[in-house]
This record gives C-alpha cells, structure tokens and sequence, in this order.
C-alpha cells in the first residue's frame, strides 16, 4: 500500500518539478511548484501512517508544510504582481535585463 | 524549555514589531539598538548549552549568531538613508531575516529546519525587489520562484529522511542512520536536501539565481545576501551532514569534494569577464563557496575541519562585506557598478579605494589579511584528510582569481579618472568599513584570538 | 521493516532522474531540429482547458482586492493550529488558552500593521 502512495508522490513531484523548470508563466510555475510541495504532504502522511512508529511527528510536519507554502505563495504572488506592474508581463522569459 | 533559549530571538522580534510603527529614522535606531542587545546576550551566552525541543543553543549556534548579527548590525548602519526614508519596513525585514538565520543555526529538527529557512528567506525576497526599478523587481521574482522550488525539493528530501528514519529530529536521525542499512531513499533524500542548501549558499549547479540577484537588489541586501544568508546556509548543513556521519554507503564527503571543485574552477573562470563589478562578486562568492565546501567535505575525515570551516566563513564574510560596502559608497556617489568607471578612483577617495581593495587582496588570499590563513587552514586540512587533488585544483584557481581581483585594483589606482567624483562616505557607512577592514587585518595578523574561540566549538554527534 | 522499502527508494531516483532527463533532452536536441523552439500565446496560458478568455486577462482592478486576500490567507491558514488546539482543549485546559493566545499574538500585530497602514481601507 505504502509503496502507491509514495510513486503517486514521487510521480507529482516530477510533474511539479517538470512543469516549475518549463513554464514560462510565473503564476504557472508557481501552481507547479504547490504540486511538489503536495507531493511531499502526500508522502509524509503516508509515511506516518504505514511506516513510522510514531506519527505524530509527521503529521505536525504536514500542517507546518502548508503554511510555509501559504506564506510562500503570498509574498510570490505579490512580487509577480510588482514584475507586470514594471514589466506589464508574467512571462519569465521575456524578465530578461539581465541573463540568466 | 526556558525563556532564555530564544531570549536574542524576543528581543529582536520586539525591536522589529515596534520599528513597523514608527517613523523610519526611529525604526533604525531601533532595529540597531535591538541588534546590538541580541548580540550583547548572545555574547554573555558563550559556552552555555541549553537545549530544548526543537533546538539546541550551544558554542556552534553562538557562534554563527554572533556572525549574523554582526553583519545584520554592519548592513543596517551602512545601508544609505534614501532607501530606508523609503522603505520604513526595511529595517522590520533585515531583523526578521535575522532571526531566522539565529534560529537555523540553532535548529535540532527538521521542522524547526524548515520553518526557520523559511523565515530567512521570504523577507529576503522582498528585500530584493526594494530597488523599487525594473532591475530589482527582476532579481526578486527569480530570487523568490527559484528560492521557492529550492525549499520545495529541500522538504522533499526532509520527507524522504523522515520516511526511512522515522524521526524528525537530529540527534535521532543520527542514530538511526549509524544503524541503517543500505538505503537509496535515505541517499535521495540527502541529496535533496544537499540541492536545496545548495542553492541557500549558491554552490555551483545551484548558483544561477545569484549574479541576477546580487546585481539587481539593492546592494546592502546583497551584502546580506552574501554574507549573513550564506553563513547560515553553511551552518544548517554542516549540522545536518554531521548527523549523516557514520555510514561509508552514504558517502557525500566526495560528491561535496565534486560540486566544490566544480565551483570553484567553473566560479573563477566567469568572474574573469564580468564588467559589473557586483556580478563579478558574485561569481566571486560562488567560487568561494567552492573553497568553503572543501572544509565541509572533510569534516567527517579531519578533526580541526570545522574550526577551519569556521574561520573560513568569517573570514569571507569580512572580506565580502569590506567589497561590497565600499561598492555602496562608491556607487552612490558615481551612479554606476561597472567597473570601468572604477577608473581613477584611488587618486580622489584613497581610503574608500583601501579598503575595497584590502577586501579584494583578502578575498584573493594574499599574506596578512584573514582570506590568506583562511585558505592556509582549509588547504593542509585537505591534505590531511586525503583530499589533494581536491587541494591542487584549489590552488590553481587561486592563482586564476587574484587575476581578476588585481585588475579591479589596476583599474582603481593606476587608470586616468574618467570623471572627478569625490567619494563621500557618512559616519555610519565609514564606521561598517573601518570595522570590516579592521576585522580582516586583526584576523590576518593575529588568528589566535578567532581560533582559541572557534577550538571550544563541537557539534553533538 | 524498513529494509523491504529500499526498492522504493530505488524507484524515487529513477523518478528523479526521469524528470532530469525530460528537462535536458529538449536542450540537447535542439540543435539537430528534432525539438524547434515555438513559442505561441497558446502555450502560455495558465489554464488549458475551459472557455477561451475573452480580452486582455490582466485587466485592472482594484488592487486593494489583494491586500484583503493576504490578510484572510494569514488568518484562515492560523485556523489550522486552532482546529488542532480545539480538538484537545479541554485536556490541555488553561495553559492551552495561554499557548493558543501568544500563538494569536503574531497574527493580530500583522493584522493591527495592516489596518494601521490603510490596507482595510477601500478606495
């Protein structure tokens, strides 16, 4: 059982972690970027729940993730806000004053 | 858990809370006296060890406490007035980046790991885009989408740890790794984690936020950036990579050994053709955190790897913050970070010149500054422990920086000014530089008194 | 235990590596024609299915909409620790209220710095 949940996560994970390197929309990549962090909730649950002698832990992980994603997020999407402000556009690769 | 174990922490979080409300001047002087308490505490703290729950206050953690706050103090007192008249939060958001770093260093766990990264790095993303210019708004996004997907790919590795551990906390995992097995997840897992510090401290396949960054956000958060942010990235993982000691399957010693040649050579080789001189301290930086990578890669092999670690690290961070200070007072006043209109300075401001140039002869590891015997440390620890084609790599690619290093100071001192700009420099910046350059020559000539303190440091497991 | 999940952990690098491969391969085959660079407005759409957008998506509205979705995101995600806390209170009594209050602390200076800055203020 464990083992489904864990290449569920590994395989959203890799979604996630494709489409952040790919996209060229900034709110795209970060809507990736949720994906691999849910990935890893995902994974911590079931951790907790097949494997671990005590769950607790991973449990409190999780909702700690989800903060730290929310606050993330956030301020992200305030400064993709400021860029279309300045840039008038959320495409990253036209962000380009400098090389990357 | 007592009070005292976060009490630096308290009273920065009541410095920065209170400065939001005030006027900007005040919010300064707030943050500065709240600073200076921190690391009066953090002082008369030295050789206590408390822990409790998620973290552990011992001689580590002070010691790289001190170093934050210490560079937090210097940025704040040399960052120019437009900016803070402007951003009265700035102050708010260097203290509270501050904590975070105070805490990682502190951090026992996992969780505690990932919250307190998290708290260093979202005001830095905002400080980035202070600029308030399309540059710095530029270096903010790539800075926050990338820092992000990097803390993403840290907590997956911290999972996979979690999963084939069972525990969150370090000393546990420790234990539990000494036990285990052959384990590919457990090896994933590490090497996420690796990635994602990695890119905290701008190691080679991680660095590509960097010059973007260093060169768009304003230059006291960039000084931040590459002093007090990569000291507490280095600091989280070397706590976290002496946890993985015990086993030989797990062998991260030598594919550290890998990205910090790496580093280095592929570092120094593209500073040589950067003509802004923030880039060029960039790529500056991410080469030398290939140098620091060889005192990590030996910790678990050489005894005196980490005080020679340690020193390293306050070694740079002085040399650095001596550069990019004097890049703040003299680009304020000429407008401009290339290097070519550098040109001459020397013959109007000589003292600014001195002292970016001791930062730059520093950086380059030239005998009586601190960056010498730092790379004296680090190198014959290398060959002790086993590592000399890690250590011949090194030294070439010493020879190859002083290049670069040099020509900035040839440009400085012997090139015809282009225009007559007289560099004026506040009280306040003046004395972050007199500190800095002070440090660097103290630590150069006497090391004696950093190593007697660093000797007293040891990490748990 | 643990041991019979070594082969997962096996399966996650291959997983890793895979996603590797699939961000290197365009880059590698660019040059030889296999993989062209085409951009079109189509690809860069954040959502790819549903109705087609009519006009320009960004269109300007009031930015205060932002701050009033920050302050609710701060204050909805706090509400997971209270779901948690309010499970258990009675059992953690009165210093769970204690804990519970300087948790709150935070959140009610951010909220009382967003008022005081004019962010509740709709314009």
């Amino acid at each position: 059982m464990l083992g489904h949940y864990l290449i569920l996560s590994a395989i959203l994970f890799s979604i996630g972690l494709f489409g952040a390197l790919s996209r060229r929309n900034g709110v795209v990549i970060l809507m990736s970027i949720e994906l691999m962090l849910n990935a890893a909730n995902l994974a911590l649950v079931s951790f907790s729940k097949y494997l671990v002698s005590q769950p607790v832990s991973g449990q409190a992980f999780v909702l700690f993730i989800l903060v730290v994603a929310a606050a993330e997020v956030t301020v992200a999407l305030a400064i993709v806000m400021e860029i279309y402000r300045s840039h008038q556009t959320i495409d990253v690769t036209n962000v380009d004053l400098m090389k990357w | 858990m007592e009070i005292e174990t976060i009490l630096p922490e308290l009273v920065l979080a009541a410095a920065a809370t209170v400065s939001l409300f005030l006027s900007s001047r005040k919010a300064l002087w707030l943050g500065v006296g709240g600073l200076t308490a921190a690391i009066v505490l953090v002082t008369l703290s030295w050789g206590e060890e408390i822990s409790g729950g998620f973290l552990i206050r011992d001689n580590f953690s002070w010691f790289f406490n001190l170093i934050f706050l210490g560079s937090a103090l210097l940025v704040l007192l040399a960052s120019r007035l437009d900016l803070i008249l402007r951003e009265r939060e700035y102050p708010a958001l260097i203290i509270f980046s501050t904590i975070g770093m105070t805490l990682l260093s502190s951090s026992n766990d996992l969780v505690s790991i990932m919250l307190s990264l998290e708290l260093t790095s979202i005001p830095l993303y905002v400080m980035a885009g202070l600029g308030r210019d399309k540059k710095s708004a530029e270096a903010s996004l790539k800075y926050a989408l990338l820092g992000i997907l990097a803390s993403a790919v840290l907590i997956f590795g911290m999972v996979f740890v979690f999963g084939f551990t069972g525990e969150t906390a370090l000393p546990k995992i420790a234990q539990a790794v000494s036990k285990a097995e052959v384990n590919p997840g457990l090896i994933a897992g590490l090497f996420l984690m690796i990635g994602g510090f990695g890119f905290k401290i701008a190691a080679l396949p991680f660095h590509m936020w960097a010059p973007d960054v260093y060169e768009g956000a304003p230059t006291e958060v960039t000084t931040f950036l590459s002093t007090a942010s990569k000291a507490a990235g280095l600091a989280v993982l070397v706590r976290i990579l002496s946890a993985f000691e015990a086993p030989v399957w797990l062998d991260w010693g030598m594919v550290l050994a890998i990205l910090s040649a790496l580093g280095m050579t592929i570092g120094n080789l593209v500073a040589i053709h950067q003509t802004n001189i923030k880039r060029m301290l960039a790529y500056s930086g991410i080469a030398h955190t290939g140098y620091i990578l060889i005192g990590v890669a030996s910790l678990g092999m050489d005894g005196a790897a980490l005080s020679n670690t340690i020193f390293y690290i306050v070694a740079f961070a002085l040399s650095d913050m001596a550069s990019f200070l004097s890049v703040i007072a003299i680009s304020s006043n000429i407008g401009s970070d290339d290097i070519a209109d550098y040109a001459g300075i020397a013959r109007h401001s000589p003292l600014v010149a001195l002292v970016i140039s001791l930062g730059l002869i520093s950086l380059a590891g030239i005998p009586l500054t601190a960056g010498f015997l730092a790379k004296l440390y680090i190198f014959t620890g290398a060959l002790d422990s086993g590592l000399s084609w890690l250590v011949i790599v090194a030294i070439i690619n010493t020879v190859i920086s002083a290049y670069y290093y040099f020509k900035v100071i040839k440009v400085m001192w012997f090139d015809e000014p282009l225009k007559v700009n007289r560099v004026t420099v506040s009280f306040l910046l003046g004395l972050a530089l007199l500190v800095s350059s002070a440090g660097i020559l103290v630590m150069g000539i006497a090391p004696s008194l950093i190593m007697n303190a660093l000797g007293q440091i040891s990490l748990p497991f | 235990m643990l041991s019979t999940y070594t082969q997962l952990g096996l399966f996650l690098l291959v997983v890793l590596l895979l996603a590797g491969l699939v961000l290197a391969l365009p880059v590698i085959l660019r040059p030889t024609g296999i993989s062209p660079k085409k951009p079109n407005p189509l690809k860069g759409e954040p959502f790819e299915c549903g109705m087609e957008t009519i006009g320009p998506t960004w269109i300007r509205f009031n930015f205060h909409y932002y701050f009033f979705a920050l302050i609710f995101l701060a204050i909805d995600v706090s509400t997971i620790f209270l779901y948690l806390w309010a499970i258990q209170a009675e059992e953690f009594g009165k210093n769970g209220i204690l804990a519970i209050s300087i948790f709150f602390i935070p959140i009610v200076i951010g909220y009382a710095y967003a008022w005081y800055k004019g962010a509740l203020q709709w314009k």
